[in-house]
């Protein structure tokens, strides 16, 4: 296994056959809604809990009626956090419906609300000790802090809680690099763990009280244990198993490198064409923050390809990973496959680095000559990644390859400028005359992304059989 | 969720919710009085206690009294102060006997707590009413209000 890149390019065989038709879409919107009514009736019994309990009845004052308050923002805030965090537990049977991305999108969208119920229950609780015991909310909180049992820690794990999310706002995000982001998220673990004590001691709806104890402690021990098992045991086993190393990295463009691991059991390789894997250099420096990364050739069993694009940080330096650094995998993840596929024709939409999956999908989708129609788009032909490879797949194959090369058109096109003026949705529509019934695949730069599935949709193609993956993390 | 789940869903929802909030607003207070323990027991050496400290006569005529007549007799307890979750509070009840029974106590002052403890002082009475003196169990979570309230039951029975 010394130099496993062929001068012949080598291609695994392609699917046989694929199952089409609405019934696969059906059958996974199903299952979409039994996962949300699970979701939704953890937040109902946290608060049919409450309601039983008679936490409306006892309001009689500001006092009670913040205690009360405070009582219910907890709650809420609890469940949504337990449903936040296993959300990016990287659940199979979660991720198999929505997508790694769908998931963590869910996941950011959860952050917000999750911090503003818990600084309602903080400031409730802090309000309301204010008024009973006379004195101003600075003294209340240093009475918190100092006297009530486990009050330091929970008050820590809050603040904690506002770091991770605030690092994890838009434009912070932007101004972060990945790895500072990753490291300041890592802290919501602690953030999490420093909260439990003052719920279990302190906690008017679960000490002395042995259906919530039992209900509250079996959802925690839930969502640890998936964390622990699929986004901490399982990788560490299969990459254990696979022994992982950098077998050759070979550049492909002036700015993308690909690396070629081998390693053992590689035959027994689970990814499928169109996945992601998260990468973990095991250098000193390097192993604890992981990268995700599309398999750029489809599993052949000699290897595990991936095709990195310099982005600066960390993708900067995988650039110039010497051969033989051991890799470790968690994956695959990801929804961008042909499992997702319910129509015959295809068109397959892919610029600059997002090229990786859209080439392994050409490579390995069931498909008669002319099913597929496949869409470069790059700076410049002369330093495009992969692109002879994904030439020799069209030519194999008998697809139509388009690539367009050369700076963007006017008014947002997704395209280049071919100075014909023609709007991008004419232009796709001549490239694939079949568009409109086909499913369309698309990879690339969030924004890009969105312009291409505008055309797509004018082109007249439903919502359900379009799909992109977000780089969501 | 698809338009039709989300429907259905949420119509359950809104009956589930509202039959636990009238369960919630029928159920009796979760604050229940335990049994008496050892160290409930400070019942009888204290009843000792106040009498003494009270530096009233610890007259014997109660006895004397409840055996001949039969009248409701109300007499007011000292006021406690006491803290409990660092509140301060004052703890002050009347208590009517009827020949050696207690038939009734009536809070003057009780706890200061919101919520669901201001029906501590209440159950506290009811307890010490079924037992007859300050001879009941703690309510859990409302310790020092309880203590309290023996206290101050223990200066009111001191002045029969």
């Amino acid at each position: 296994m010394s130099n496993p890149v062929q001068n012949q390019l080598q291609l695994v065989e392609p699917n046989k056959r694929v199952r089409i038709g609405e019934r696969k879409v059906v059958r996974v919107k199903r299952a979409q809604d039994l996962i949300e009514i699970i979701a939704w009736s953890i937040v109902m019994a946290v608060l049919v809990m409450f309601l039983i309990d008679g936490g409306l009845k006892y309001i009689t004052d500001v006092p009670s009626a913040l205690n009360a308050i405070s009582r219910v923002t907890s709650l809420l805030g609890t469940a949504l956090l337990l449903i936040h965090m296993l959300l990016v537990a990287r659940v199979p049977w979660i991720d198999k419906f929505y997508g790694h991305d769908g998931a963590t999108v869910a996941h950011k969208k959860l952050g917000k609300p999750v911090m503003y119920f818990i600084a309602a229950h903080f400031l409730a609780s802090l309000v309301e000790y204010s008024i009973t015991n006379g004195e101003n909310l600075v003294a209340t909180l240093f009475w918190f802090i100092t006297d009530v049992q486990d009050m330091l820690l929970a008050t820590i794990g809050f603040v904690l809680m506002i770091v991770v999310v605030v690092t994890s706002l838009n434009f912070a995000r932007k101004a972060m690099s990945y790895e500072s982001w990753f490291f300041v998220h890592l802290l919501s673990y602690a953030s999490v763990a420093a909260a439990i004590p003052h719920t279990i001691t302190a906690g008017s709806d679960i000490a002395g009280k042995p259906v919530q104890t039992i209900i509250w402690v079996s959802l925690y021990l839930f969502v640890f244990l998936n964390i622990l098992w699929f986004r901490v045991w399982i990788p560490i086993r299969k990459s254990f198993r696979k022994r992982l190393v950098l077998a050759q990295s070979v550049r492909e463009s002036s700015d993308t490198t690909s690396l070629y691991l081998t390693g053992k059991h590689l035959d027994k390789i689970e990814a499928q064409s169109g996945q992601f894997y998260f990468l973990r250099i095991l250098t000193p420096n390097q192993w604890w923050r992981p990268h995700p990364f599309s398999i750029s050739a489809a599993p052949n069993g000699k290897y595990l390809r991936f095709t990195i694009g310099d982005r600066g940080d960390d993708t900067k330096l995988m650039q110039n990973i010497k051969p033989g650094t051991s890799i470790a995998i968690e994956g695959p993840y990801g929804l961008f496959t042909e499992e997702r596929r319910t129509r015959e024709k295809v068109v397959l939409i892919a610029s600059g680095i997002g090229i990786p999956p859209i080439r392994t999908l050409a490579e390995s989708m069931a498909a008669r000559p002319g099913d597929i129609t496949v869409i470069y788009r790059v700076r410049d032909s002369r330093d495009a990644s992969l692109l002879g490879e994904i030439q020799e797949i069209c030519r194999r194959r008998e697809f139509a390859l388009h690539v367009i090369e050369g700076p963007r058109g006017p008014k947002n096109s997704w395209l280049n400028d071919d100075g014909s003026g023609n709007p991008d949705v004419a232009r796709l529509v001549t490239m694939a005359p079949h568009v409109s019934e086909a499913d369309v695949f698309i990879c690339g730069p969030q924004v890009w992304t969105d312009s291409v599935i505008k055309s797509v949709r004018k082109a007249g193609t439903p919502i359900d059989s379009i799909h992109s993956e977000e780089y969501a993390w | 969720m698809r338009k039709a789940t989300q429907n259905i869903v949420g119509v359950i929802s809104l009956g589930v919710l509202a039959a636990s909030w009238s369960i919630g607003q029928a159920a009796e207070s979760g604050l229940v009085v335990g049994a008496p323990t050892a160290s409930a027991t400070p019942s009888q050496s204290s009843s000792a206690e106040p009498t003494a400290s009270s530096s009233a006569k610890p007259t014997p005529t109660p006895t004397k009294s409840a055996t001949t007549t039969a009248a409701s007799v109300t007499k007011k307890s000292d006021p406690i102060t006491y803290v409990a979750e660092k509140r301060q509070g004052v703890m002050q009840i009347s208590v009517t006997k009827k020949g050696s029974a207690i038939t009734a106590i009536d809070i003057i002052s009780g706890g200061t707590e919101g919520g669901e403890y201001s029906s501590v002082p209440g159950v506290l009475a009811q307890a010490a009413i079924e037992a007859q003196g300050s001879n009941f169990g703690n309510i859990s979570r409302a310790t020092h209000t309880t203590e309290a309230f023996k206290k101050a039951l223990e200066t009111a029975l001191a002045k029969f």
